[in-house]
């Protein structure tokens, strides 16, 4: 991070939400309240550009995000509303402007969390908070958006499912880098001409969204298509030469159901080859992003500046 | 005193690769001639962990 500030370059970090807290260890406040502090400051320190406030993060009630907010942790949430105004308690969005284009980072939490954490949140924001509807808020900031961002991307805490309802009712969300269930896409689901992605959990795995923008206007491909279709054709490869070993150490029995099988694979896996065969003669020009997930190994190097704040805070045998 | 450095070694490693991924790819360089590129590091759910869940 130092290298490219000297060089007058920014990473742009991004968290969509449940960043501080899980519902396990919330409990136990004192030790819970320091690692979100930790983690709000390791934040600030990294530079992240936007953060987006998730279900869980209201765990530690929202004047301990205010606090985070006013040190700097640049929280965005459409949705989270103070109840009296009804108008966002943080920004709803975050424009960063790099390399001549203007990207627009917003967010949205959901409306209800679960049986038991919705009512630990409203217990922990007793009439300081109100969660409006997500599509809403969605609207409302695409609408304010207009002209002031190329590319919008939303960091969300709904979960794919909602995610994909979001797109298809909001269209001119380009990407969405989402949470709440904590899963992992090896490639985009796409809904509409939206992009969805989410990176694991519990810090396992960064996600590395790299674009590639001739013009942010024009629609998107993903340049891990060729790779995706190849990876799909040699699994199909791998259980069909598993269904034929099978069949043949059949005992003389019927096996038309291996033949079925077959049948529908070697099918399946001949139009992915004719998918394969086009998307390489077309090649991938014009605007396309790769995504990858990222493996958190242990051995790394370790920032000494967070290390002294893990040891001050006595959570280093944590 | 071995323990301790192993343990060093984990300590904030979500962190640490941010920091090595955001030293070694810069976020906006030329791609092919005319385009812009831009990595975005993403994470979801870290749920209050200080380095990696191991499992």
């Amino acid at each position: 991070m130092e290298k490219i500030q000297k060089g007058n370059q920014r990473a742009l970090v991004v968290d969509s939400g449940d960043l501080f807290s899980n519902f396990q260890s919330y409990s136990d406040s004192e030790k819970a309240l320091k690692k979100a502090q930790i983690i709000g400051r390791a934040s600030r320190h990294m530079g992240a550009t936007a953060v987006n406030v998730g279900c869980l993060d209201l765990l530690q009630g929202v004047d301990f995000l205010r606090q985070e907010f006013s040190l700097g942790l640049p929280l965005v949430s459409a949705n989270l509303l103070d109840p009296a105004t009804k108008v966002p308690i943080f920004p709803p969005y975050v424009i960063k402007e790099i390399g001549g284009l203007r990207i627009a980072f917003f967010g949205l939490l959901p409306l209800e969390s679960g049986p038991e954490i919705s009512p630990a949140i409203r217990q922990a924001n007793e009439g300081k908070i109100l969660i409006g509807d997500p599509v809403e808020a969605a609207k409302e900031t695409l609408r304010k958006l207009q002209g002031k961002a190329d590319l919008v991307i939303l960091l969300s805490d709904l979960g794919l499912y909602k995610d994909q309802m979001v797109a298809l009712a909001v269209p001119g969300i380009h990407f969405v880098l989402g949470g709440h269930e904590g899963r992992f896409t090896r490639k985009a689901v796409k809904a509409g001409m939206t992009h969805i992605f989410q990176s694991s959990h519990k810090g396992m795995y960064v996600g590395q969204l790299q674009l590639f923008l001739e013009d942010p206007s024009k629609p998107f491909k993903d340049q891990g298509e060729v790779q995706h279709l190849q990876e799909r054709i040699d699994g199909l490869d791998l259980n069909i030469r598993a269904l034929e070993g099978a069949k043949k150490r059949q005992p003389g029995g019927d096996t038309s159901g291996f033949d079925r099988s077959i049948q529908e694979m070697t099918r399946q896996r001949n139009a992915f080859q004719e998918e394969l065969k086009r998307a390489k003669e077309v090649g991938i020009q014009g605007n396309r992003f790769l995504f990858r997930l990222e493996a958190l190994d242990k051995i790394l190097p370790e920032n000494e500046e967070v290390k002294k704040w893990i040891s001050g805070a006595g959570l280093d045998k944590d | 005193m071995k323990a301790l450095l192993f343990k060093g070694a984990r300590l904030y490693g979500l962190v640490a690769v941010l920091l090595v991924c955001s030293s070694f790819l810069s976020p906006a360089a030329i791609g092919q001639a005319g385009e812009t590129e831009i990595l975005i590091l993403h994470t979801n759910n870290v749920t209050g962990y200080l380095f990696p869940c191991p499992t």
